[in-house]
């Protein structure tokens, strides 16, 4: 997640660098700063009272970052003017950017000469550029955003290893080829109106990224396999994950870039059973130990992905695991071998011990609503829930002694939680019972008042 | 300057003797009897309110965080708190019927016709005033229902035209009502409705001095003492009827608020809302260039104007209208009974 942020910003900083930069790629170039001095080439553009300059959140004027150009750059005296919107948009739209928050110029990505207010600003000599290329636009993107001491004057935690990165990366290698589709910064950023990673608007906001990604790799390219073809993102929608993070708001959620790295692929760093474990580690270690960890291996299969799936990743319930039809061991396994009847076995002890917790769930559901709080059974429904956590991990062991074990912890626990439950209630029903004499006392009185107000009118 | 003592000083400015010489004397009879028992028991039902509700707002925490926490202690730590509870919503569902019944049977016995006309437009009022405070207590436990009904409410009243901004700036604080502390819902709950609930029973109770004085009958029962005996006979009954109820049926406190709840349509109004409920639901988007749900509320109020004024909208429109008022008590209840059975 903090890649995509970081890149961002990164971004505008890049867009802060002089215009002749691109020509070395490295350092600030000759710049005029706003007040009209020369400074040297290779000089930081952020001036010494600019240096205390930090991260900053989504449309946070970064006012200390002051990129050369800024005060005399006269890009939008016109283009902000143009009648033509593929002109006139972009200027508007840089500015309401996340480069124009941080007071970055047009000049800084397309050079030029920008205290002209003609169209002598627009002089190649100088290195402009109208309409940057994939590769051009990667490097101007990138030099800044590699440049340590660039960056980190600007923010203490940016990343600076985006371009190399993005290199090393599949994309990276189709920029490097020149593919005409290949994907470079602005594919994903946008290249005017660059979003903070956090602002909801951005493509690359983890609620976005989905369909950002998608859009390549799910379309008709895609199909005709000039890309990775790919779920489309509502499977991802659909999936545990896409829930936790649309339906719960869990921002901790894994989107694409969790697994797949927002600059460079994880591929080769550990396959898709890695970038599983690196959050769910107790699974993937409980995997490990059990049967399946060496032919896995053996054969190539991801243990996480053979079962779980990938992007459509399924609730981890009993259809998974179970001896249905539904059952993923059914893929590999006959219905007539032992491993087969292991997996109904398991499914079955599981199965029990989540009845219990549901039930002692309920329990506790119903007494909250009818307003009662019962401490304990809460503490021993929390237990419970903590048990089925340990369980869904045993499961991995395939060790069917060690499930007995975790699921007798969730009956136990649960049980326990009801049983305070039916004794907070009975306390109750006992003290309604007390009641019932004094019921009679007065029907009985009024009962009597009656009958002697009757006993009146007679007489 | 002559001494006086207290009970002459007294008995010089109130004739109690007289008073109660004139209610011997008195008789009741007719729908004036079931009339006054109902009346016993919607005094009797208040008492239980009013007792109850002080002891509830011993532990009431008048904000959104700890409002429902608070019902909770209150069921589960204070000894009888759920039964105090139960009799305080019980009481305030047997009111409001028990104040519907009353109108029923003084339209059916024509007792809202001179000389009757303030005493049925105060129990109007009264009806009103009771669903304000069923709706408004409702509103403080601050469980799934408490939010929807709010939500409801709150966004429905804004379309009252004339008096509708003004209204839910009374009941909610504001334009966007938000809620976070009840403290003005309880005020008016605690406060300014049973305010109300005493001045509707002064007028009540002098309406009915006045007449009996004036005009006694010479049938039915007499008022002192065997009427008296029935209504205080009415009392106890009404304690047991509700603690038979309590104990029974204790009322649930429901489910914690959920952003869900609502939006899935899980909540529920309570049933005293549901006509309002099921009004909106079926209000058209637009009826002629107006807002459906600004047209629905704007004749629920006609409706309820007229029913205040009832007695001397029938004098006006003549003896042809005899049915009149039946016929609308007949069409709010129609109007009940399909929304509660919807």
């Amino acid at each position: 997640m903090r890649s995509f942020a970081d890149t961002t910003l990164a971004l505008a900083l890049t867009l802060a660098a002089p215009a002749a930069w691109a020509q070395n790629g490295h350092h600030a170039p000759h710049t005029t700063p706003p007040d009209g001095r020369s400074t040297d080439a290779g000089a930081s553009p952020l001036s010494p009272a600019d240096a205390g300059a930090s991260d900053a959140g989504p449309g946070a004027p970064v006012g200390a970052l002051q990129p050369p150009t800024a005060g005399v750059e006269r890009c939008a005296t016109c283009h902000e003017t143009l009648r033509e919107d593929r002109l006139r948009n972009p200027a508007l739209a840089a500015r309401e950017s996340v480069h124009g928050s941080a007071h970055v110029g047009c000049s800084g990505c397309h050079g030029g000469r920008p205290e002209e207010a003609s169209t002598r600003a627009h002089d190649p000599a100088v290195g402009f550029v109208a309409r940057p290329d994939l590769a051009t636009a990667t490097e101007r993107c990138g030099a800044c955003h590699a440049d340590a001491r660039f960056i980190r004057r600007a923010s203490a935690t940016l990343q600076v290893d985006q371009l190399a990165l993005f290199r090393a990366d599949a994309h990276g290698h189709a920029v490097g080829e020149g593919r005409v589709r290949a994907p470079s910064c602005v594919s994903c950023h946008g290249a005017h109106d660059v979003r903070h990673v956090s602002d909801p608007t951005s493509p690359v906001h983890p609620s976005r990224v989905a369909d950002t990604c998608g859009r390549c790799h799910t379309g008709p390219t895609a199909v005709r396999g000039e890309r990775p073809a790919a779920e489309p993102p509502s499977a991802w929608r659909a999936s545990v994950h896409g829930r936790a993070f649309v339906e719960r708001g869990n921002a901790q959620a894994p989107t694409c870039a969790s697994c797949h790295g927002a600059h460079g692929e994880f591929r080769e760093a550990g396959g898709p059973d890695a970038r599983c474990g690196s959050c769910h580690d107790a699974e993937a270690e409980a995997f490990a130990r059990s049967p399946h960890a060496a032919p896995f291996a053996r054969l190539g299969f991801s243990g996480c992905v053979q079962c779980h799936g990938s992007h459509a990743v399924s609730e981890a319930d009993g259809a998974l695991l179970g001896g249905g039809a539904s059952s993923v061991c059914a893929r590999c396994h006959g219905g007539t071998q032992r491993s087969f009847a292991v997996a109904g076995q398991l499914d079955t002890i599981r199965s029990e011990a989540l009845r219990a917790l549901d039930e002692a769930d309920d329990a506790l559901r119903r007494a909250d609503r009818a307003g009662f709080t019962v401490p304990d059974g809460s503490a021993r429904l929390e237990e419970a829930r903590a048990a089925r956590r340990r369980l869904d991990v045993v499961l991995h062991t395939l060790d069917e002694r060690a499930v007995r074990e975790a699921a007798g912890d969730i009956t136990r626990a649960a049980t326990a939680s009801r049983r305070a439950v039916r004794d907070t209630l009975a306390r109750r029903d006992r003290q309604r019972r007390g009641w019932v004499p004094v019921v009679g006392i007065l029907f009985a009185l009024s009962a009597l008042l009656a009958l002697r107000s009757r006993s009146k009118e007679t007489q | 300057m002559d001494r006086v003592s207290a009970p002459s000083w007294f008995a010089e400015r109130y004739p109690a003797e007289a008073l109660s010489r004139t209610l011997r004397d008195a008789r009741v009879g007719g729908f004036g009897l079931p009339a006054a028992l109902l009346g016993a028991l919607c005094g009797s039902l208040l008492a239980v309110e009013v007792a109850t509700g002080a002891l509830l707002a011993l532990y009431y925490r008048a904000d959104r965080d700890g409002a429902r926490a608070s019902v909770q202690h209150v069921i589960t730590r204070v000894e009888f708190g759920e039964l105090v509870r139960s009799l305080h919503g019980w009481a305030s569902h047997a009111l409001l019927a028990s104040l519907f019944a009353l109108l029923g049977v003084m339209l059916a016995g024509a007792l809202h016709r001179k000389p009757h006309e303030v005493a049925f437009s105060a129990v109007v009022v009264a009806w009103f005033a009771a669903l304000a405070s069923a709706f408004t207590g409702a509103l403080l436990p601050w469980t799934s229902r408490s939010a929807l009904e709010a939500a409801v409410a709150s966004g429905a009243v804004a379309h009252l035209p004339l008096v509708g901004p003004a209204l839910r700036a009374i009941v909610f604080g504001g334009a966007r009502p938000d809620l976070t502390d009840l403290a003005r819902v309880q005020g008016l709950h605690m406060g300014a409705l049973p305010a109300l609930w005493a001045l509707l029973g002064v007028a009540l109770a002098l309406h009915a001095v006045g007449h009996l004085a004036h005009e006694p009958s010479q049938k039915g029962v007499r008022v002192v003492p065997e009427l008296a005996t029935r209504m205080v006979a009415v009392a106890p009954a009404t304690l047991g009827a509700l603690l038979t109820l309590a104990v029974v049926r204790p009322l649930g406190l429901g489910a914690a608020p959920s952003a869900a709840d609502t939006l899935t349509g899980e909540a529920r109004p309570s049933w005293f809302m549901a006509p309002l409920d099921a009004l909106l639901r079926v209000a058209p988007a637009d009826v002629l260039g107006a807002s459906g749900v600004t047209v629905v509320l704007t004749l629920a109020a006609l409706l309820a104007l007229g029913a205040v004024m009832l007695p001397w909208i029938e004098r006006a429109l003549g003896r042809a209208t005899r049915w009149f008022g039946l016929a609308l008590y007949a069409l709010v209840l129609g109007v009940m009974v399909l929304a509660l059975l919807r």
